[in-house]
């Protein structure tokens, strides 16, 4: 064996591990911020994983993360508080209403179910659980589960009621969107995003805006939490 | 053939209007006996019988009896065509030994058919247009001896051939009046004196020319059943029975091009109880795994008591397969998602699994359409690029003490940092909505000092009222 090939083969070595870095990144998805993609591990929201989102931004956050995706989204609403999605609107953050297919379950056990079998069922990229119903912790571990399986992204919604969203989860992070005044030239709506659990990862604080017809998040400001650098103990 | 109409004892006859007359097309034995006869006008018919009943032909009704009647005679023989529209072939080759020769399987035929009501002609010969000419114009009942329909049919008028009334007319004007006139003739002279159909239906009648059946087809039902010597109770093996009779009617499905829309798992106790598990499915599906799924998360609900016997799945509803051919604008969708949606849709119900379209409206409410996904694919459709919220609020709330600087809400102050609109929304004068009659709207889009985008509207027709009436419609974040 020559020295050459001896190169060639550590050569085609490094090409392998570039393509699994590659594919860890394509496992991931990410909002499209340098910095808040460089802290949650994997460069963006997991797929097959599960995220938990609140507050009274976190429809638009999750719709905002949906439309980066392509192919079928499930939306499972189990109430909606005189509220329901509004699926023209979904337009403006990128995601096509024809993809969406809705689920309404009244009933605790029926959301729970129809969220469990469309994240394990492997023919979805997102599901998303709007609940306002804490999901305990075996039932987010299974939701977790299933994701894996899958490598679709879980989303769980958590949005009007009065849901206690500290509790333990199975989720790899949690994040509160609430809306924040706007600049004065404005193209969308501007969000405060909290990242209070970020599974091997720190949390942080940013302040960012949505582009309407961009359909990109830009950063406001930093400033207004630098990421703390804390880990979430849970 | 006629049918004991629900035992009306006085004449009766069926009508059907043909161009701007109404005949007689069937009556019943009192009506016959008064001298009413099948072609005669309703006109004549009264002038016989004033009193005489009469009923409109439904001749799509007739069909249906007639096929029904047909597969009632399965019982008899496997080959059984339609004769429309009072007909029906049975051809008895090689059947008649298992009732113990052809006079038995007459008698049986007669006793059943007489037994469902119904007053029958029967002819047994040996080519069918041998058999309808005897039974229509010959005696009932009658059996005519193995090649012998010659004889059987010689003195029976022309008109049992099955040649159309006027070609009858025409032969009887000329004096061929019974059908074995017609045997010394030449063969040429009556193809061109009456047609070449005329010679071909007597030939087949005397069985020189073959007359193949259309049989009807025969269908064996989607059901498979599977007994146990010892009664099983474990989910696990009523699992594998499952496994095991839908994967065997998963072959004939495909086999015939079909799909299952509907099935029952049944289940047999030892002591004589059963239960039934139903599933259906939004579109023909011939997939085991997809129908099993439907049927395995049921599979707890059963109990299973002291054991099973027997388990039986049945396809009640089987349908074609509609092959969806995939255009190149089409988004490929995963086989898996219908699967899905049938699965949700049998627990939470197929209208609350839903798919959105947009609709041409501007009235928010109706600006999109929503419908069961299980029964419309993903579509590709250009939506209207509109500032919309992200949610509608089902019933607009009040707005309190709204300036151009702040308003209120649930009794709370809230500042305005923005504001865009108006958007001017027209009612559709053909629609009566009521939550559209105080008139147009003006649609803001407007942001409070917290940063929350609110869609408002107000009713500028009814600005004369007290109070500048606004209200909240959407959210859009």
């Amino acid at each position: 064996m020559s020295h050459r090939t001896r190169a060639e083969i550590i050569s085609a070595l490094r090409q392998g591990t570039k393509a699994v870095a590659a594919g860890a990144r394509d496992s991931a998805l990410p909002l499209g911020l340098e910095a808040i993609d460089r802290v949650i591990p994997g460069g963006g929201l997991g797929l097959g994983n599960l995220h938990e989102v609140s507050g009274d931004a976190a429809t638009g956050f999750a719709a905002a993360i949906l439309g980066r995706l392509e192919g079928p989204v499930l939306w499972c609403a189990a109430s909606h508080h005189g509220r329901p999605l509004y699926p023209p609107g979904l337009q403006r953050f990128g995601l096509d209403p024809g993809c969406l297919v809705l689920a309404r379950a009244a009933r605790k056990p029926d959301a729970l179910w129809v969220a469990e079998e469309a994240m394990k069922s492997g023919a979805l990229r997102a599901v998303v659980l709007e609940a306002d119903f804490t999901v305990p912790l075996a039932q987010s571990r299974r939701l977790q589960l299933g994701l894996e399986a899958s490598r679709c992204l879980g989303l769980l919604l958590y949005q009007g009621g009065e849901a206690k969203i500290t509790g333990t989860t199975a989720a790899r992070t949690r994040w509160r969107v609430s809306s924040c005044p706007s600049p004065k030239h404005r193209e969308g709506p501007c969000w405060r995003l909290e990242l209070t659990r970020n599974k091997g990862g720190p949390t942080g604080q940013w302040e960012v805006s949505w582009h309407d017809t961009a359909h990109r998040l830009t950063m406001v400001s930093q400033t207004a939490g630098r990421p703390s650098g804390t880990r979430d103990a849970a | 053939m006629r049918h004991d109409w629900n035992g009306y004892q006085e004449p009766l006859a069926i009508v059907a209007e043909t161009g701007n007359r109404v005949l007689v097309s069937a009556v019943n034995a009192q009506a016959e006996r008064e001298g009413i006869a099948p072609g005669l006008t309703l006109a004549d018919a009264r002038t016989l019988y004033p009193g005489l009943a009469t009923c409109p032909v439904d001749a799509a009704a007739d069909a249906v009896f007639l096929n029904q009647l047909a597969r009632w005679c399965r019982r008899f023989t496997p080959v059984v065509a339609l004769a429309p529209p009072d007909g029906v072939t049975l051809d008895v080759t090689g059947c008649a030994r298992l009732f113990k020769g052809e006079a038995n399987l007459m008698t049986a035929l007669r006793t059943g058919i007489t037994a469902l009501g119904i007053e029958a002609q029967i002819a047994l010969a040996d080519t069918p247009g041998a058999a309808w000419a005897i039974a229509r114009y010959g005696e009932s009942g009658t059996i005519a001896p193995k090649g012998k329909a010659r004889e059987a049919i010689r003195a029976l008028p022309v008109a049992a051939l099955r040649i159309d009334a006027d070609t009858a007319a025409t032969c009887k004007r000329l004096g061929l009046d019974r059908i074995e006139s017609l045997f010394p003739l030449a063969s040429a002279a009556i193809a061109r004196r009456f047609g070449e159909t005329t010679l071909t239906r007597m030939r087949q009648a005397l069985g020189i020319v073959p007359e193949p059946l259309d049989p009807l087809p025969f269908r064996p039902p989607f059901q498979a059943v599977m007994g146990f010597p010892e009664p099983i109770a474990t989910s696990n093996d009523v699992k594998a029975a499952l496994d095991l009779l839908t994967a065997r009617l998963c072959l004939r499905l495909n086999r015939e091009q079909l799909g299952c829309r509907r099935l029952v798992f049944t289940i047999s106790r030892v002591d004589g109880s059963t239960q039934a598990i139903t599933a259906g499915t939004s579109r023909a599906v011939a997939q085991p795994e997809h129908l099993t799924f439907l049927i395995e998360e049921h599979l707890d609900e059963l109990d299973a008591g002291f054991g099973i016997e027997q388990v039986q799945l049945r396809m009640p509803v089987v349908e074609p397969r509609a092959e969806v051919s995939l255009r190149l604008s089409d988004v490929a969708e995963p086989v898996a998602l219908p699967a899905l949606i049938d699965r949700l849709g049998n627990r939470i119900g197929f209208d609350n699994v839903q798919r959105f379209a947009p609709a041409e409206s501007h009235i928010p409410e109706r600006a999109f359409t929503a419908r069961a996904a299980a029964y419309c694919a993903q579509e590709s459709q250009s939506w209207p690029r509109l500032a919309r919220p992200l949610r509608l609020l089902e019933r607009p709330q009040p707005l309190d003490h709204m300036t151009p600087e702040s308003f209120s809400l649930h009794g709370r102050s809230h500042d305005i940092r923005h504001r865009d609109g108006p958007e001017r929304i027209m009612p559709e004068w053909w629609w009566d909505d009521p939550a559209w009659q105080s008139g147009p709207r003006d649609y803001w889009r407007i942001e409070d000092g917290d940063g929350l985008n609110l869609w408002v509207y107000r009713t500028p027709n009814t600005h004369a009222r007290p109070g500048d009436r606004w209200y909240l419609h959407g959210v859009f974040a």
